[in-house]
This record gives structure tokens, C-alpha cells and sequence, in this order.
């Protein structure tokens, strides 16, 4: 497979968001008021280039909604440095801060709670507007909000309706629509089709790539289902996490095809694949153990060498960080030279 | 003011006038509501009262009197009419002083805790272990002398905000994190819009919901507080009337002078009705999903198709 | 080969919801047949009627839902018997002891503050006598290790298990009576990968092992491919199309299967091939005359437009409802 080129992806080399051993922990507490921790993002270092297509996989609790959240400042990280075009994002003043934050967008999971429904569709897209100064006059409000519903693929009398009033598809088009209407350089979408029927899935996934292209974003693709992130990201990238940690990040379709660490290729062994005799032929990795860590007691060491089957003695004691072994592929572990 | 927002203020007023006549009960819940306001603004200049008794006594109502009379041959309704005043205005400050504190703490609680968080928990605490209405009684009796009607609604008011103000708080705590609120501040809208925009309009309902219920316990504080004698009162006031009764006509013994005991509280009663009525009609029309469905279901009831 | 006999057949199945707008035909007419030892998928979008089919079967549609006409034959107690016309307490005897169900959500479904022991005596007592109770329950360490559980699980309550432990425990305990047919509603939607393919490859082994007839009901059809032998598509309230599971992968007949088939990006085939299906998900309160699928069908002509398409025969275990199957 032809290594990444800036000509497929648009991806320029200039650095957009940079992450830098970012940690972010919560706390949980228990039924009897106990608090533990959780490393949701565990050092986490990423660097995403300006209009290119990342994919963001994993499982629930692996941290990528979290991760995603960071990236477009709305959680603060609690080591760590976030570098937005070379300069310390939380390193900035008030003014400046607010500025970048509008560069990052976020595009949420559940059309149903993304929007308020106490407010019109043409309230909910020229609030963020008129707020920011961005288009002055009621006229040229209306006009830049029938633009952007047009952009979308809506019809501009959606406008005077209601959220409860539009189906799910609808909505995650106002949503859309939204997070371009400030002109961003980054998109974070957080498993933004998987409330959406599926056979209607692929159009909003075409609809944010065109937008990708003709607006010259990033955008980060957040999902669980790896079918989903080889359409997205396949000229781009896809990280994989796991509990807190990127073991993984590549080419999309690199990574896919011949997954190199143990934990992606016991995912790629197990996704469903709509093939009845690739399905029987197949054999699902054997992971050494079933059971799921706990998130706020992880392993020690690599935190995947209980369940990996290669895993030997020095995994439970040092974890390892990313390592490039070929051309911009980056594992996290010990075994893959 | 400018055209459009006259224009506006109009589509505002007809918005209301078609939600207060959505439903059945609704229409009902307007006009007795309506019709006190009413009465107890307008009635007592219409019907007169005399503190004397000139009329046969613990009469029953009839159409020379409407209410009745009472032991000393008073008639009720010229008492009854006169006595509204004080019950709704009294109620209606209660309320909203009630709601005003409870939306102002409990929202600051939700959404910044520290200091307001810990004074409201402070003050929860505090109404848990004192028991709420003999503190009424006694801080009523302080300002017996002094009949300011806000200070009166105020002391009445001091025992329901902090458990409105809790249920306000853990309702702002669960709407600060829904998606929507990130994504208000995502697009740069600051806290101050995100409070008054986003958290406070997805509260609306319950505000209205909880104003209403404390005007119900307003109205039963009030009422059992004049009973008891503990407020400023007149002859007309309607929890004396219901004091006299019981105290002096023995309406629990003398089955004909309970006239003047059950005709204050059919006027209690139908009140409370009515602004539970109001609330729900309110709750409609703040709630756009089910305004729509209740639009639906009236058109269907008036035959108009789709 | 297991045996080919007949287990439960639909006939007409219709059931409704009542609503303001008038009545919404969830299943809409539906005639099925299920073998002994079938393991059938039923895929299909929301509001595709799956979840209402199913609860139809085993007579637990939620009001204001009822089953307005049809029949639904079971043949598991000797002669064919109509579950529609049976009496309440012969219903519980069908319930949990000839067909039971998993349903979606069920790890939720675990009562927080009994052990997971009490689940199981609980829903034995409500079936056997008193005296057969302890007898019944004994079966329980070996449907634990048949879901590859321990048996110290008993002793536990549901917060301390993972989410794939309480769904096998479900699973479990669906199991506890010897039912003849198990039907699982959406069983690994809120598992991940690794303790779904767990969970699939476990029911597939229980199924082959104990001859039972299996249902499973999912909008991920990708994943019918690893535990159905065969697989109905619906849409909009009806069966479109029914079929041996390698059949519908590699040779679907209708417009709908083979269009849905090809939104589903996967890690096989061609990513730039996928598309979407245009228009919307039909409202089941006033359905698109015809065949419901005509508006969003690139091969509609006018009589699809008119005429709704019965199910006809395409092969031996094959059925469609398309006018125009026999030119694709």
C-alpha cells in the first residue's frame, strides 16, 4: 500500500494540534462514596496536520471521546501540553484562547441531546453568529444561515422549525451546520452516525467529507466500528486506543490489513464482517485472559500483557510508548520491531 | 418600541391566548383563576359587607346570600369577596419570592458550587432539623405588628426555598452536562448566555411547575397561619372566618353553623384546583414536544385533518 | 442435518399500536416458518418492526399494542396449537418452558439488590411446583458452565459482574426451563467486540449443542453472518426477503437487502463502492402504497407502485416479495 501523500489526503505538513504526554483524569465514586481514579487519557502524545482525515478507534472506556474533548479545549488536561500551531494553547490569554476555541469543533454522538429544543433551528445556527460577531445585520444573518442549512443539504424553511420536529438525520445535519458555520480548522466527530439508521449513515459521512474538502478542515473520526472508520479516514490515518493509551497509528488501510499490535489485530480478528465463509475460515485470536481491566486499576506495565497472547516478561513491568517501525507507523509494543 | 418587536409582543400574546385554551381544563383552569383575580380586586367595591350582624344566623347559601351566613348573622359573601385580596396577593409574593431564591441559589449552586452550594446545603440542613411551621408561627407573630405584606410573603417564604432550591440545583447539575451545553460552549457563547439560554429555558417548565406548587403551599401556610390567629387579620380574612366558626359558632358541634366553616374552604379548594390546572396548561406550553401533541389531539377534537 | 420439522409458523401476522395518528402497523401481515434447529437472523432498521414481531411470538406486545389478526401455530406441543387463542395460564406454561427470551437491555434487567442465585429461583418458582423447585434448580451449574461461567457467580449480585457476564447470565436464565426456541433481542449492543464475538460464538455452540431453535434480532446484519443459518430482512412492518444466510450474502434478491448491503462500510470489499439509500424510512402510519420500498427503489416501475409484492419462492428455503426478482 503507497504510504501516505499530502496529494490524497489534502493534508499539508503544517502542524495543526499537537499533544504532547496529555493526561486527564476523572473520578468515580463508588455506591459508598469512595472516590478512585481514572486515567481516561493516559499520556497521550498525537500530532494531527492541518486538512487531514484521523480515525479514532477503540472501545467504550478506551478514552477516545475523552481524547476528542481535549482536542477541542472543552476538557482541560491535567499534565501535559497542547500545542495549537506551535503555540501553548492553555499558555494563552482569555482573549486569544477563546479565538483558538472556535477554530475547534465538535460534532456529538446524539443528535437528540446536541440541540436545544427549546430553541428554533435558525436561533440554534445564528446565536454563535451574532455572539461572535461574525455576521452583523439581521439581513445577512438570514442569508448566511439559509447558506449554511443549503451546505447541508437542508431546505432554509427548516429553519423556523423545532429540533422535535426534524428526524435524526436532520438534526445531525443542524449539528453539522453548527460546527462549519465559525469557519474551523478542526472537526472532532464524536460516533456522529451511530444514532443514525444505517442505511442513511454513508450520507452524512460524504456530506462531512465534502465539507472536509471544500473548507479545508481536519477532521477526527471517533468511532467503534471499524467498518465505519476505513470509509471515513481511508486516506488518512486511524489511531487505536486503548484504555487511555494510542497502542497504534498508521495508515488507515495499513493498519487494517496488517495490524501490528497484538491488541488491534485481536479487534480486526473479531469485527463482523458481512461474509459467512470469510467469517467460518477466520479464527478469532485467543487473548489470554477475558477479563476487561478495570479502568481506574489498570495493569501495570503494558496494559495490554494480560490478555496478550506474546506477551513475556518485561510487559508487566515497563510501558511502552510509541515507536515508528516503517514510514508513519507508529506501535506500542514491545514485540513489534 | 421598535415594529418588530411590537410585532413580536403580538405573536407572544397570541401564542399565549392559544395555549391557555388548548385544553379542556386549561380553559377551566384560566377562568376560575380569572374570576378571582377578579373578585378580589374588583368585587369590593361591588359588594358591600357589614360587620354587624343584621341577617337570621348560620343561614345556609341562598340567593339572598350567596355564602350563607354565620353564627352572629353575618353574611359570608360580602366577607368571602373582601377576603380574596389577601390570600392571592399574599400567595402569589410568597411564591415568587420562594422561586426567585430558590432559582437564584440553586442555579449559582449548580453551576459554580463553592460558597452558594455550601449555604444551601447549610440552609437545607437547618429546615430539616427546625420544624418548618412552628418557626412560621413564631416569626409571623414577631411581625404581627408591622403589617407589611413583603415582609409577611418573605417570612412565609423562608421555610419552602431550600427544598425547591435543591430540586433546582440537581436539575442544573444534569443539564450543565448534557451535549448541548457543550456545544453552546464550543461556539464561543459565554456562561452568562449559557445560563440564561440554554440551562434556565430547559428548567422553565419545572420552574413554572414548582412556582405553582408553592402558591399551593403558600395558600395552605397562609390559611392555617390566619387560623391560628398568627397573622394580621380582619373579620373578612378568610382562615379567621374558618377561626370564628370552629372558636365561637361551634361549627363542630351545631351542624347548621358549618356553613360558615365549609364555604371558606370550597373557596380554598377551588382555588388550589384552579392553579393546578394553570400549571398544567402552563407545562404544556412550554414544552414544545408537548405542545405539538396537544395541538394535534385538538385539532383531531376540532375535525381539522392534518 | 438437524431435523426439518416445523416449530412455529406465522400466518397473517398483523399487530398494530393505536396512537393519535391513527393505527401504525408495526407487522404488518407477516407469514414466517421456522424449523427445529434453525438459528434465524432478522435484520433491519429501526422501526422496521423486528422487536414487535418478536414479542409478538412469545404474546408480550406492550400496550397500547395488540395483535389484530393472524395466527401463530406452535407445533412443539405435540399438535399445532395457536398461541393467539390460549388461555392466560396456558400462556405462562408457554412462556420461559417452550419459548423464551433474552431482550434487549436484559444485563439492565437483573434486580440490583438479589444475588444472581434468587434471579434463577425466582423465575423457576414461578413455573414449577413447590416440590420440584430444588430439582429444577440443580440444572443451574451446568447452564453456567455452558456459558462459561462459574458457578461462584451464583453468590454474587449483578453490580459486580461485567456487562458480558450479565448477558450470559440472561442468557442463562432464559435457558433454566428447557425451552425449545430462544430469542434474543439485540444480545451484544452494548458489549464490545471481543465479548460479543465471545457471546455469538457461545450461543452458536449452546444452539448446535441442545437443538435449539434460535431467533436473533439485530440491525447489525454483519453480524448474522457469524451465528444465522438463515436471515430475514424486514422493512417497514413486512418480511422482504428470507434466505440461507450464505444465499443472502453473496446473492441477495431484493432491491432492499442487496441496497442495504451496500451501505454498510466493513472491512472487506470496496470502500468507495458503499453508498447510501436515498429518501427516508417510511412512517408506518401511512405507508407508501404498494411496495413500501417503491419510493427509495432504483428499479420501482409502475406496478410496484400499485400492487403490494407477495412472497414467492426463489429456491428451495428462499422467499422475496419483489415484482421484478426474477430479472436481477
Amino acid at each position: 500500500m503507497s504510504p501516505l501523500s499530502p496529494a490524497t489526503d489534502g493534508r499539508s505538513s503544517e502542524s495543526l494540534l499537537k499533544l504532547e504526554d496529555v493526561v486527564y483524569i476523572y473520578e468515580e465514586r463508588s455506591l459508598y462514596g469512595e472516590a478512585t481514579k481514572v486515567h481516561a487519557v493516559d499520556n497521550v502524545s498525537l500530532d494531527l496536520y492541518s486538512g487531514e482525515t484521523v480515525a479514532i478507534a477503540g472501545e467504550s472506556g478506551c478514552g477516545k471521546t475523552t481524547l476528542g474533548k481535549l482536542l477541542v479545549a472543552l476538557y482541560r488536561p491535567v499534565a501535559g501540553k497542547i500545542l495549537y500551531k506551535g503555540q501553548d494553547l492553555y499558555g494563552l490569554s482569555r482573549n486569544e484562547f477563546g479565538k483558538c476555541r472556535l477554530r475547534l469543533q465538535i460534532i456529538h454522538q446524539d443528535p437528540y441531546q446536541a440541540l436545544n429544543s427549546t430553541k428554533t433551528v435558525y436561533k440554534i445556527l445564528s446565536v454563535p453568529l451574532k455572539y461572535n460577531k461574525i455576521v452583523k445585520g439581521d439581513e445577512a444573518l438570514r442569508k448566511r444561515v439559509d447558506e449554511l442549512l443549503s451546505s447541508v443539504g437542508l431546505a432554509p424553511e427548516i429553519g423556523r422549525r423545532y429540533p422535535h420536529q426534524l428526524s435524526g438525520g436532520q438534526r445531525q445535519r443542524v449539528v453539522i451546520a453548527r460546527a462549519i458555520s465559525l469557519h474551523p480548522e478542526l472537526i472532532v466527530a464524536d460516533e456522529p452516525v451511530s444514532m443514525i439508521d444505517v442505511s442513511l449513515r454513508i450520507e452524512v459521512l460524504d456530506l462531512l467529507l465534502k465539507l472536509k474538502r471544500n473548507l479545508n478542515m481536519s477532521c477526527i473520526f471517533i468511532t467503534h466500528d471499524f467498518g465505519l472508520a476505513r470509509y471515513f479516514a481511508r486516506q488518512g490515518r486511524i489511531a487505536v486506543m486503548y484504555l487511555g493509551n494510542i497502542v497504534e497509528i498508521g495508515p488507515t488501510e495499513d493498519v487494517l490489513q496488517k495490524p501490528l499490535h497484538p491488541y488491534t489485530q485481536s479487534l480486526i480478528s473479531v469485527v463482523p464482517v458481512p461474509d459467512p465463509d470469510l467469517v467460518k475460515e477466520r479464527k478469532a485470536m485467543q487473548l489470554r485472559s477475558l477479563d476487561i481491566p478495570s479502568a481506574s486499576n489498570p495493569p501495570s506495565g503494558c496494559k495490554f500483557h494480560p490478555r496478550c497472547p506474546f506477551a513475556g516478561d518485561y510487559c508487566s513491568k515497563d510501558r511502552p510508548s510509541l515507536r515508528e517501525v516503517s514510514d508513519n507507523r507508529f506501535v506500542a509494543c514491545c514485540s513489534v520491531e | 418600541m421598535s415594529q418588530a418587536s411590537l410585532q413580536r409582543l403580538k405573536n407572544a400574546l397570541h401564542e399565549i391566548y392559544a395555549f391557555m385554551t388548548m385544553t379542556k381544563s386549561s380553559i377551566v383552569g384560566v377562568i376560575i383563576v380569572v374570576g378571582y383575580i377578579f373578585i378580589a380586586f374588583v368585587g369590593p367595591y361591588v359588594v358591600p359587607i357589614r360587620l354587624v350582624g343584621t341577617f337570621e344566623p348560620n343561614l345556609p347559601p341562598s340567593l339572598d346570600h350567596l355564602a350563607g351566613t354565620d353564627h352572629l348573622g353575618r353574611d359570608l359573601f360580602g366577607f368571602i369577596v373582601h377576603g380574596a385580596m389577601q390570600v392571592i396577593v399574599l400567595a402569589t409574593m410568597t411564591s415568587l419570592i420562594t422561586t426567585f431564591l430558590a432559582v437564584t441559589i440553586g442555579t449559582a449552586a449548580g453551576i459554580v458550587g463553592g460558597k452558594a452550594n455550601a449555604f444551601l446545603t447549610f440552609c437545607t440542613d437547618v429546615m430539616l432539623t427546625i420544624p418548618g411551621f412552628p418557626l412560621t408561627i413564631v416569626l409571623a407573630t414577631m411581625i404581627r405588628g408591622s403589617p407589611n405584606m413583603l415582609l409577611l410573603a418573605s417570612v412565609l417564604a423562608i421555610i419552602g426555598w431550600p427544598a425547591q432550591a435543591r430540586s433546582i440545583r440537581s436539575q442544573v447539575l444534569s443539564v450543565k452536562n448534557r451535549d448541548f451545553v457543550e456545544a453552546s460552549r464550543s461556539v464561543g457563547l459565554g456562561t452568562a448566555y449559557i445560563i440564561f439560554f440554554d440551562i434556565l429555558p430547559s428548567l422553565a417548565p419545572y420552574i413554572v411547575i414548582s412556582t405553582m406548587r408553592a402558591m399551593i403551599n403558600a395558600i395552605y401556610s397562609l390559611v392555617g397561619l390566619s387560623i391560628l390567629g398568627a397573622l394580621p387579620y380582619d373579620e373578612t380574612s378568610w382562615g379567621i372566618i374558618i377561626n370564628r366558626a370552629i372558636n365561637q359558632g361551634h361549627a363542630l358541634l351545631v351542624p347548621a353553623a358549618r356553613t360558615a366553616l365549609i364555604v371558606p374552604l370550597v373557596a380554598i379548594v377551588i382555588l388550589q384546583i384552579s392553579v393546578i390546572l394553570l400549571s398544567s396548561s402552563f407545562e404544556i406550553m412550554f414544552n414544545p414536544r408537548l405542545r405539538d401533541k396537544t395541538l394535534r389531539s385538538k385539532k383531531k377534537r376540532e375535525g381539522q385533518t392534518e | 442435518m438437524a431435523s426439518r420439522d416445523l416449530i412455529l409458523e406465522a400466518r397473517d401476522l398483523t399487530t398494530a399500536y393505536g396512537t393519535g395518528l391513527g393505527l401504525v402497523r408495526a407487522v404488518d401481515d407477516v407469514s414466517f416458518t421456522i424449523h427445529k434447529g434453525d438459528r434465524i437472523g432478522i435484520a433491519g432498521e429501526s422501526g422496521c418492526g423486528k422487536s414487535t414481531f418478536i414479542l409478538s411470538l412469545i404474546r408480550l406486545v406492550p400496550p397500547p399494542g395488540r395483535i389484530i389478526k393472524g395466527e401463530i401455530i406452535y407445533h412443539g406441543f405435540g399438535t399445532p396449537t395457536n398461541i393467539l387463542s390460549l388461555p392466560d395460564e396456558k400462556i405462562r406454561r408457554y412462556r420461559w418452558e417452550e419459548m423464551s427470551m433474552v431482550f434487549q437491555g436484559a444485563q439492565s434487567a437483573l434486580n440490583p439488590v438479589i444475588k444472581i442465585k434468587e434471579h434463577f429461583i425466582d423465575t423457576i418458582r414461578d413455573h414449577v411446583e413447590p416440590w420440584k423447585t430444588g430439582e429444577v434448580y440443580k440444572r443451574t451449574p451446568e447452564l453456567l458452565k455452558g456459558v462459561r461461567l462459574e458457578e461462584k457467580v451464583l453468590d454474587m449480585y449483578p453490580h459486580q459482574l461485567s456487562g458480558g457476564m450479565k448477558q450470559r447470565v440472561s442468557i442463562a436464565i432464559s435457558l433454566i426451563l428447557n425451552p425449545k426456541m430462544l430469542i434474543l433481542d439485540e444480545p451484544t449492543s452494548a458489549l464490545d467486540l471481543l465479548t460479543q464475538k465471545h457471546i455469538v460464538d457461545m450461543i452458536s455452540d449452546i444452539c448446535m449443542s441442545q437443538n435449539l431453535t434460535t431467533i436473533f434480532v439485530t440491525h447489525d446484519v454483519s453480524l448474522l453472518a457469524e451465528v444465522a443459518t438463515e436471515i430475514a430482512i424486514m422493512y417497514a412492518g413486512k418480511i422482504v426477503e428470507s434466505a440461507p444466510v450464505r444465499d443472502l450474502f453473496h446473492g441477495p434478491k431484493h432491491p432492499y437487502t442487496s441496497a442495504l448491503m451496500n451501505a454498510i462500510p466493513s472491512l472487506i470489499g470496496e470502500v468507495d463502492s458503499v453508498r447510501s439509500i436515498p429518501g427516508e424510512v417510511p412512517n408506518l402510519a401511512n405507508p407508501p402504497k404498494g411496495c413500501r420500498f417503491h419510493p427509495r427503489c432504483p428499479y420501482a416501475v409502475d406496478i410496484c407502485k400499485g400492487v403490494e409484492p407477495s412472497m414467492e419462492a426463489t429456491g428451495s428455503e428462499s422467499l422475496v416479495a419483489c415484482h421484478r426478482w426474477k430479472e436481477f
